[in-house]
């Protein structure tokens, strides 16, 4: 009796004291070696000099404190450290180290508890600890965290540093990202286009199909679905997969994209849905006679085999996988070996009616979205740090296969590392052609409504009824989905 | 006896049960406290904020009162329907199945395992609750799939076309329903296992003596000699059934289409997702509602049982 | 015990009986097992090999680096998987006896204290069950962040002095005891804190000895609390250092697999003392006051 309750005790205080011990040592464990080459690589001096001609942050020298101490930032993120911040955070430590400034990178996960996590502190303000952050998802998410009051409107620094955002950062960006009264909430950081698809270059040499580079319809897609898809059961290899797993969206943003900011709303009013759109149609049944043909999973098996770029694509049973931010698994031969090449090609557009958006020239170039929080004491601190990240500190995410989205980067330099790690399992000609893609094209800003996340999972269980076939056609389908939309909508403008 | 010593008598009572009165707030201190500071407030906060239309990020304090337009957008949510009524299904098959499995296999380790094996084979049934989420929700979804164990068992009994369990309107529910039995059963046998240690063997030396057979004293004996131990696994159970979310999450996310939405899915979608948190509290105000009527009469119910 | 078993005689029925009764209960055992089987096997395989279509147990071909990269003894990344470790041991068990201690006290004043409103009381004891603790975090966080809990182990910790369930346990199990010793001890003056503490906890003793392991293992297991109370790598418990292995183009598996295998240790050496204790204590509790 009386020895267990000793026992219990000392182990109680070991623990403590283990505990102790274990907070001293925080981590040292940087890799400053074999990384600091990656990085000389990909931002050749004299880039950063050219565009940055007419910002004047460079000549400020100290950033910290009135009374000369150093301010730390904390910085947060949702990519693994190892994949390129703990290089992003080294560099910047180093080239500020002098001026009063450094950043500490805190690792949140992008999912809707690791988002609770983020907008949570975000809210305590200067308790909070978060100073500045990379945001995931669309506007849309951008347009509720600025509209709870959590982030800082940095647009009155860029203009006192003369950063301007269309020249720098592309037309559209500027479009886009710039809110209806000047205000930016957050830029976006990563180049981005979410509609493209990665095929297997392989397996379309092997059936004598011309890659795409430049775009396709969907008559042609079909055919070549058809070519691509072979085998049976257990070692059936699909022309397609779609990608029903990562998000209930990621699919229909590809049949919506010629629609371009009227893929939900037929105008800016947003009183009216626009899913009886005949694209909407063509694209529904574009999936659905795939999933009939046997040229892709359909919807049960891709649900109940839960088929991911991993198991699928990399494992060589699907020809196209349709996702595009996963290439740094295709990159990754040591966890996920495999041996063919992976490219990225356009989404198929309906038909030669959109021939001129069959690159895709049109899609949202952006994703990562850099905000400062508002209740950040250190507010010019954290837009400095943003304008260096913006322009070239960024860089080595090229690891986690995130391409820098600023005018200024050295493209060329990027394709350069591209083909030097990972040529041989990346098609380094299908990103010369992404990052050639004319930038400025104009876009309209997209329409957010405050129902667009229920509207999103209304067109998902309309479209599911569909695939399953529970509503027999498309246009019965979304019929139903814009009523029930209509009722949403009802509802909101109450 | 006189009036005056009666009298005496009477305030000592009264002293006496005045005492006792503070001994037993002394005990519940510091219950207590943390009842009403970390508890009891913010669930109060929870309710309120089901009057309002306020959004998580919006910080406290800072809300918009709406009256109970929340309660009355309920009536014509269909998704809201939809979650009520499967959580009702969920909560009536499982804490019943539950129960009487466990039940039914704790009576039979008790009666056929030895002291040790008893030991290791409650540790097996209670790994389910050990293991990580991740770990027990992909193995079941791999047991689920198309050419998973389940499915091929299905079609080694006959079952020429079995459905896709997890992607299948009808199935997805009752797949995620024995999932969730599973998991809770190795707690549930642990429970039944340990009360089943103390009943008095006498008894059922007596009713073998009269020629009682196993399930006539499973009956007349096992059943109503745990019912303090069934009333708190039913008590319990049906809160937390009626809570059910991590496997919904995990394995389903709700789907197919809504096929397996349940409130608490629902409630952190509405509250998170759709920015709705005014709203998710009032479902949340429903769920309490209902899971306070059902636990107070179970209580009621069980005072009677134990005055008798 | 083995209340059955005394007639079990060696007839060819009942043996029959009995190997069937068994062969149920060891397969039994294995379906419950799978989960942890698979743990093992996929922490011990390489990512691709884990989510292959169709089922593996075993890796094909053995890869136990991914032990050696959770522990930061290969590969360049340290994931604080140690850290972690004591620092879910500290919480779990500080946890476990906080929540132990005043569950106990509570228990057994509504179970043998006569006091005004007890019944009700309770009841609003359970109802603290019945609201999502999802929806009551934003609120938990202020109050927790205005008294300075947040980013302290305490904010995981004393909201274990209100355990519900642990408080009903409890309850049960006192009035499973008898009245008689209780005022007997009243009669020669003791006084309630003294009887309750030497008389009646050691009676029980076996429940607190159950609940500290239920609590263990939930404190063990806590994602959603710890997420949101504490932002400090250096304070991170074990379920938070996990996240390490969740990325956004997939989890990895084998280091997912191999972290949760070596997580479950200690809820073994806990359960396995437990279990003695856990059994004799839930003895009281069952039986009807």
């Amino acid at each position: 009796m009386r020895l267990r309750k000793t026992m219990i005790l000392l182990t109680v205080f070991a623990m403590l004291i283990g505990s102790i011990a274990g907070c001293g040592k925080k981590d040292n464990t940087q890799t400053p070696e074999g990384t600091a080459g990656t990085t000389a690589a990909v931002t050749p001096e004299g880039t950063e000099g050219e565009t940055s001609e007419g910002t004047n942050s460079g000549e400020k020298e100290w950033f910290g404190t009135e009374d000369g101490k150093t301010i730390t930032l904390q910085f947060w993120g949702g990519i693994q450290p190892e994949y390129g911040y703990d290089e992003i955070v080294e560099n910047f430590n180093r080239e500020y180290a002098d001026k009063g400034l450094q950043v500490v990178y805190n690792r949140y996960v992008n999912d809707s508890e690791g988002n609770l996590q983020l907008e949570t502190y975000l809210m305590a303000g200067e308790d909070g600890g978060v100073d500045v952050f990379i945001g995931y998802g669309s506007k849309i998410k951008l347009t509720d965290r600025s509209g709870s009051g959590l982030l800082y409107d940095y647009s009155d620094y860029l203009e006192s540093i003369g950063f301007d955002i269309a020249a720098e950062m592309g037309e559209n960006v500027a479009t886009e990202y710039v809110f209806e009264n000047g205000e930016v909430w957050g830029l976006p950081t990563k180049f981005d286009n979410n509609n493209y698809v990665m095929i297997n270059k392989d397996m379309f040499e092997d059936a004598h199909i011309e890659i795409p580079y430049d775009g396709w319809t969907y008559a042609e897609f079909y055919d070549a679905l058809g070519k691509l898809t072979k085998g049976e059961g257990q070692d059936k290899v699909y022309g397609m997969c779609w990608n029903f797993n990562s998000s209930t969206t990621a699919w229909s943003t590809y049949l919506g994209s010629v629609l371009g900011v009227n893929h939900t709303f037929t105008d800016d009013t947003m009183t009216s849905l626009n899913w009886e759109n005949q694209v909407w149609i063509d694209g529904l049944n574009l999936v659905k006679n795939s999933m009939d043909a046997g040229y892709a999973p359909t919807l049960e098996d891709n649900i109940a085999d839960t088929m991911t770029v991993q198991n699928l694509f990399l494992e060589g049973k699907c020809a196209i996988y349709g996702i595009f931010s996963q290439m740094r698994l295709a990159m990754d031969t040591e966890q996920y070996p495999h041996d063919f090449t992976t490219a990225l090609v356009p989404f198929p557009v309906p038909s030669e009616e959109y021939a001129d958006q069959k690159t895709q020239a049109w899609g949202n170039y952006s994703g990562d979205f850099i905000c400062v929080a508002s209740g950040t004491p250190n507010k010019e601190a954290a837009c400095e740090f943003v304008r260096w990240y913006i322009q070239g500190g960024m860089n080595p995410l090229i690891k986690a296969a995130r391409y820098p989205v600023w005018l200024g980067t050295d493209m060329d330099s990027i394709l350069a590392y591209l083909t030097e790690t990972a040529g041989d399992t990346m098609d380094v000609t299908s990103f010369e052609h992404l990052f050639s893609t004319d930038r400025s094209s104009y876009t309209k800003a997209s329409y957010v409504h405050k129902k667009s996340s229920e509207l999103q999972t209304v067109f998902w269980e309309e479209a599911q009824d569909f695939f399953y076939g529970v509503t027999p056609t498309a246009e019965e389908a979304m019929a139903k989905a814009v009523e029930r939309g209509n009722e949403l909508l009802k509802e909101s403008a109450q | 006896m006189t009036k005056t010593n009666q009298k005496n008598r009477l305030t000592s009572i009264r002293k006496k049960k005045k005492k006792e009165e503070r001994m037993a707030f002394a005990f519940l201190f510091p219950s207590l406290a943390g009842l009403i500071l970390l508890s009891l407030i913010p669930t109060l906060i929870s309710l309120y904020i089901s009057l309002t239309d306020w959004v998580y990020t919006d910080g406290l304090w800072n809300w918009n009162f709406v009256g109970l337009k929340n309660f009355i957008d309920l009536w014509s949510d269909g998704w809201f329907q939809k979650s009520l009524w499967n959580t009702i299904i969920f909560t009536i098959v499982t804490v019943p199945a539950g129960i009487f499995l466990s039940l039914v296999i704790a009576t039979l380790i008790d009666s056929f395992c030895g002291e040790r094996s008893s030991g290791v084979i409650r540790i097996a049934l209670y790994m389910p609750h050990v293991c990580n989420i991740v770990a027990t929700s992909t193995i079941w979804k791999t047991l689920y799939s198309s050419y998973g164990p389940v499915t091929n068992l299905m079609r080694s009994l006959g079952w020429s076309n079995p459905p896709k369990f997890l992607a299948n309107y009808t199935w997805a529910l009752p797949a995620v329903m024995l999932v969730v039995i599973w998991a809770k059963i190795g707690y549930q046998v642990f429970l039944y296992g340990a009360a089943m240690q103390s009943l008095p063997s006498e008894l059922y030396e007596c009713a073998s003596l009269d020629g009682a057979n196993g399930i006539q004293k499973f009956r007349r004996l096992t059943i109503p000699l745990l019912a303090n131990t069934t009333f708190y696994m039913t008590v319990t159970g049906i809160i937390s059934s009626f809570q059910v979310f991590g496997y919904v999450n995990v394995m389903t996310g709700g789907g197919p289409k809504d096929s397996t939405y349940v409130l608490v899915y629902y409630i952190y979608k509405l509250a998170f997702q759709y920015r709705r948190t005014g709203y998710a509290s009032a479902v949340a105000v429903i769920l309490f509602l209902v899971l306070l009527v059902v636990t107070i009469i179970q209580y009621i119910h069980n005072n009677k049982i134990n005055r008798d | 015990m083995a209340r059955v078993k005394e007639v079990g005689s060696n007839t060819p029925q009942k043996r029959l009986l009995r190997f069937s009764v068994t062969t149920l209960i060891v397969v039994l055992c294995l379906i419950m097992l799978l989960p942890f089987i698979w743990m093992i096997g996929a922490s011990l395989k390489q990512e691709a090999d884990v989510m292959k279509k169709g089922i593996s147990w075993f890796p094909n071909y053995w890869y136990p680096k991914n032990y050696l990269r959770v522990l930061g003894f290969e590969g360049s990344v340290d994931y604080h998987f140690i850290e972690g470790y004591l620092n879910s041991i500290k919480v779990s068990v500080l946890s476990a006896v906080v929540a132990a201690a005043s569950s106990c006290m509570a228990g057994y004043a509504f179970a043998k204290l006569k006091f005004r409103g007890s019944n009700a009381l309770f009841i609003l004891y359970l109802s603290q069950m019945m609201i999502p603790s999802q929806l009551t975090l934003i609120p938990r966080f202020v109050i927790f962040s205005e008294i300075g809990l947040v980013n302290t182990h305490w904010a995981l910790i004393l909201p274990k002095m209100i355990a519900v369930s642990a408080t009903f346990m409890m309850r049960q199990a006192f009035m499973g005891t008898s009245n008689e010793l209780r005022e007997a001890a009243q009669i020669d003056g003791s006084g309630e804190f003294r009887i309750f503490l030497q008389i009646m906890v050691p009676i029980i003793q076996p429940t607190v000895a159950a609940v500290f392991t239920t609590q263990f293992i939930s404190a063990w297991n806590s994602y959603l609390d710890p997420l949101i109370f504490i932002n400090r790598t250096e304070l991170y418990t074990l379920p938070l250092v996990l996240n390490n292995f969740v990325n956004m183009e997939g989890t990895q598996y084998g280091l997912l697999m191999a972290a949760c295998c070596l997580a479950t240790v200690p809820v073994f050496i806990v359960f396995l003392c437990g279990q003695k204790f856990f059994m004799k204590g839930l003895t009281v509790g069952a039986v009807k006051g």
